[in-house]
């Protein structure tokens, strides 16, 4: 994971905020996401992903801050939208064309789609080329949508939600698909979703959004390289726990469990001490679960506000 | 939308056919004004079932022009608003201006294109009255001619800015019919008239195929009468023998019959200015939607 080259940026967001009415549905969001990466965009339902998505692709304008895709191009230009390919929730795909008058349709509005592209990918997924788009199966009509989103030959593909209708054997090719245009193209990708398993697998940057903040955004190795499960002696817990940013403490009569951020890549639990590697679902959750933390690549130190329970 | 415009002018062709005939057949043709003056009563009575048909006809012509904006405009970008697909056709290379002109200039063009061939039929159909009513005063005036394709270009682009404010389907079709018809029946109550200021006589003689947009008696003492009063007058004068010269009599008498009214040589002149107006209102119409799509947030 370690850039040879210095690498041009994929996503950046300074100061980026958007309000709706008097509910911020996004706040503060610094972000500085390096090219070539499966970037996976996680947090509850309402945490502002598709929000994140909008503003990364102008279909939103922001309340504050800016945001720029793809090595610095303004979110939304035209340069923008002919290098970033866009996969809405749901596809949003026009239900009454056909599949072959959806291609064309794509065709018409990209410079540089490459039809022959499309055609091949939806003869292997063997997906009828007259059915209307709104009769094709959920797995199917997200398929289609990721055939023309690759077809336009974009550096970087970004999906919001792409997973969330499609049962786990669509899920499974979906994702197949996308690893497999990934490994040919070289492109970057940014999907977000609600669904926490099997992203270790899938991803290699991970941004965790709750609550309308970024709570955590690194590497996903840098990520499993600096928390580990400190257990030892209830009675020690709270100097540790003043020592170190703590993200979950749980504590029997006897052991205390601490799931914490160390700062340095190698881990040396204290004295009497016990560290064990944590799976990134896990710390996931427990980002989602602490609201007031957040984290971002760079700039390891917790804010103070959340560290102790 | 085709389909619609395409039976409308079948019917017109249809019965563009048989008025054509019962016009020869039932001698109106020697009624007009400049043929010899014969019998004409008959003629009339003959030709009326076709002329109240007529008047069906180009009442139904009136409303078709508000379709585009219904079912054209008002749907563009309301329901891409609506059911989510901008984010498909606001995503792609081309950019959300050039998808919206594309489908601008496309579906305009289907516009006029229709309402031409369409209002052709109109003007071939509606040609042997032309020089028996005329078609400045009469409801024959939006249907014939530029106005017409000026209608639906206005209906279309009513509904197209009406979408991208409301973004919702329905409430912009109902937005769209309401301020389509406040626009076309103010032109045509009030507007309209004032296009050109009207000629003046004072013997109250209007050509038959004229506009008339008003008409005053005054009296001997330059006071004006009213509807009742005129009837009274004219009652009177031809119970007293004047039956024939009644016109005469009464201009003797100190009556003026004072009328205003616009020339049926004037009807491509106020064409040409309701469908101009009609027409850079759409224009700016248009802008403004391209406006509102690009400058606000999807």
């Amino acid at each position: 994971m370690t850039a040879i080259t210095e690498p041009g940026l994929a996503l950046q967001a300074s100061g980026l905020g958007k309000r709706y009415g008097s509910t911020w549905a996004l706040r503060d969001v610094e972000l500085a996401v390096p090219e070539g990466r499966v970037i996976a965009l996680v947090g509850p339902n309402g945490a502002g992903k598709t929000t994140l998505l909008h503003l990364a692709m102008g279909l939103t304008v922001p309340t504050a801050g800016e945001v720029r895709v793809q090595g610095g191009l303004a979110a939304g230009s035209l340069a923008a939208l002919s290098t970033v390919g866009f996969v809405a929730q749901d596809a949003a795909l026009y239900p009454n064309l056909s599949v072959a008058d959806t291609i064309h349709l794509a065709h018409n509005l990209n410079t540089g789609f490459d039809v022959s592209r499309a055609h091949e990918r939806i003869a292997e997924l063997d997906v009828p080329l007259g059915c209307k788009v709104g009769k094709l199966s959920g797995g199917q009509r997200a398929q289609v949508a990721l055939t023309l989103a690759l077809a336009k030959r974009p550096r970087l593909l970004i999906l919001d939600e792409p997973l969330s209708s499609l049962d786990p054997l669509a899920r499974h090719d979906f994702m197949a698909a996308l690893m497999a245009a990934v490994a040919e193209d070289g492109i970057s990708v940014l999907y977000s979703s609600h669904v926490v398993s099997e992203l270790e697998r899938v991803s290699d940057y991970l941004v965790v959004l709750s609550g309308g903040r970024v709570q955590l955004a690194d590497e996903v190795d840098d990520v499993l390289g600096t928390h580990w499960l400190y257990t030892g002696p209830v009675a020690e817990a709270d100097r540790i726990a003043a020592d170190l940013p703590v993200l979950r403490d749980r504590r029997t009569d006897v052991l205390a469990y601490l799931l914490v951020r160390s700062t340095g890549p190698q881990a040396q639990p204290p004295h009497g001490w016990e560290a064990t590697r944590v799976g990134l679902e896990e710390l996931v959750l427990a980002y989602l679960r602490k609201p007031r933390t957040t984290v971002t690549h760079g700039a390891l130190e917790l804010t103070a506000k959340g560290t102790a329970l | 939308m085709l389909s619609v415009m395409g039976l409308g002018a079948l019917v017109l062709l249809l019965d563009g056919r048989s008025m054509h005939s019962a016009f020869t057949s039932s001698g109106m043709i020697n009624c007009l004004p400049g043929h010899e003056a014969g019998y004409c009563g008959a003629a009339l009575d003959a030709f009326r079932p076709a002329q109240d048909r007529v008047s069906q006809l180009t009442g139904l012509c009136l409303a078709l022009p508000v379709l585009y904006g219904l079912f054209l405009g008002a749907p563009l970008l309301a329901r891409e608003y609506e059911s989510g697909t901008y984010r498909f056709a606001f995503t792609q290379g081309a950019g959300r201006v050039r998808w919206l002109i594309a489908k601008i200039v496309l579906l305009s063009s289907f516009t006029i294109a229709t309402t031409t061939a369409f209002t052709a039929v109109v003007m071939w159909w509606y040609s042997p009255l032309v020089p028996l009513t005329g078609r400045l005063g009469n409801t024959i005036f939006e249907s014939y001619g530029a106005v017409f394709v000026a209608r639906a270009l206005f209906a279309f682009a009513v509904g197209i800015a009406v979408g991208a404010l409301l973004r919702r389907t329905v409430p912009a079709i109902g937005v769209t019919l309401g301020v389509w018809l406040v626009v076309v029946i103010s032109t045509t109550v009030s507007l309209r008239q004032n296009f050109l200021t009207p000629l003046n006589t004072l013997n109250g003689t209007v050509p038959s195929t004229a506009w008339t947009v008003s008409s005053q008696w005054t009296g001997p003492d330059g006071h004006a009468l009213t509807g009742n009063q005129v009837a009274d007058l004219q009652y009177r004068a031809a119970e007293g023998g004047h039956k024939l010269d009644l016109g005469q009599y009464l201009a003797d008498q100190g009556y003026r019959h004072l009328a205003s009214y616009h020339p049926e040589s004037r009807f491509w002149s106020f064409q040409a200015i309701e469908a101009g107006g009609l027409a850079a209102v759409s224009v700016a119409l248009l802008i403004l939607a391209i406006w509102l799509v690009r400058r606000r947030a999807a």
